[in-house]
């Protein structure tokens, strides 16, 4: 059942995910991570705290201690990314967790994608039907730039000399991918080391 | 037609070689160059196609060579392999992360996830810019401004509900722009 729960939440996220990976990321952030009870003691929701709120109809949900650090090693990860995004379920759920989880981000692909390669030609080029997955897109850019003013955040407050550095990382790592296409990898580890030695 | 076990194998082998390079070139390079499964044009038709669907644009892409080159279990074959390769690793991590060892050496180093979720927030503005490039112009920075401001000021809209919102009013414009310029007859 409770695997059951953590497919549809997950597939729910997957289905509204316009603007790529980091879409998913936005939204299980902002939907489906809080600090709970068991967040605060063990430092992970347990399986047996969200099988008790899963069976009292209560939503599947990730701490925030464990978004961030799988977030932070997501790109240290080769690879789509579901596969990192699958690391949040380990701590509660296990490996069949993390598997769900994939199986989940992959299902609106597998429904819509062969769906829209046999129409091609009819309801895909339907302007208002593009037009609206277009807007639809633009709102994705609004929601990634909401998850980018959060991180940021968190990176530059409070205002010292780790903000600083936290800053120098990010924009070297903005200018890095945007400009010269510098493999995400590569840029993470970059990060990592620069944190390591310096905050 | 290939047979299935036959592209097993090879999205198995895009999956494990996008580790070193550019996904999307492994995808050209195994596709249209090596096998021979698809044109260039078919690709590239194909890209267009999964671009505004949701969930991760190569997952997606990988679904849509398979459906094209054997039908649904080609795309189910397809995306699977694909995965798996990345799926072992992520275990491996999930196990690696969440250890105890780990889990200290991080309580020990909190630099560390700080260096990481700042280069992370630098890529994640870095896919912004880019997906603004393609995407938006005109009325499209408006609509961002909107959504924006609504998902800042209620925090609690789903955002389902905020994507759908931005779609229907970016289709609304569109339609006073389309009608406005329509000569009167």
């Amino acid at each position: 059942m409770t695997y059951l729960k953590l497919y549809l939440v997950i597939l729910k996220v997957a289905s509204l995910s316009f603007g790529g990976a980091y879409s998913i990321w936005t939204l299980i952030e902002h939907e489906l991570t809080t600090a709970t009870y068991g967040c605060e003691v063990t430092g992970a929701i347990s399986a047996q705290n969200n099988n008790l709120a899963a069976s009292a109809g209560a939503k599947i949900k990730f701490c925030p201690d464990d978004f961030k650090k799988v977030l932070g090693f997501s790109e240290l990860l080769p690879g789509p990314q579901v596969n990192a995004i699958a690391m949040l379920a380990y701590r509660a759920y296990g490996i069949t967790g993390m598997l769900v989880i994939v199986l989940a981000l992959i299902t609106p692909g597998l429904i819509l994608v062969p769906t829209a390669v046999y129409l091609h030609g009819r309801a895909t080029k339907s302007k208002h039907w593009r037009r609206f997955l277009a807007g639809a897109t633009i709102g994705a850019i609004a929601l990634l730039v909401l998850f980018f003013l959060k991180l940021g955040q968190n990176l530059v407050v409070p205002l010292d000399y780790r903000a600083a550095i936290s800053a120098g990382v990010l924009v070297g790592a903005f200018w890095a991918s945007a400009r010269y296409r510098v493999n995400p990898l590569a840029i993470a580890t970059v990060g990592a080391l620069v944190g390591y030695v310096a905050l | 037609m290939p047979s299935l076990i036959s592209m097993a194998i090879t999205y198995f082998k895009i999956g494990f070689f996008s580790f070193f390079a550019a996904t999307s070139e492994v995808m050209i390079e195994q596709l249209t160059e090596k096998r021979r499964w698809l044109a260039l044009a078919d690709y590239a038709g194909l890209m267009s196609v999964v671009t505004p669907i949701p969930g991760p644009f190569h997952v997606n892409l990988v679904i849509a060579s398979g459906f094209r080159i054997h039908g649904f279990a080609g795309s189910f074959v397809g995306v699977v392999s694909f995965v798996a390769p990345g799926f072992i690793l992520a275990i491996a991590a999930a196990v690696l992360l969440f250890g105890t060892a780990a889990q200290a050496w991080l309580g020990a180093n909190p630099g560390v996830s700080r260096g990481l979720i700042a280069a992370v927030a630098g890529l994640l503005l870095s896919a912004v810019y880019k997906l603004s490039r393609r995407i938006l112009s005109g009325w499209g920075y408006l609509l961002v401004l909107i959504i924006l401001a609504t998902a800042l000021i209620w925090r609690h809209v789903p955002f389902g509900i905020l994507l759908g919102i931005s779609g229907a009013l970016y289709l609304l414009a569109t339609i006073i722009v389309d009608s406005s310029r329509r000569p009167n007859s």
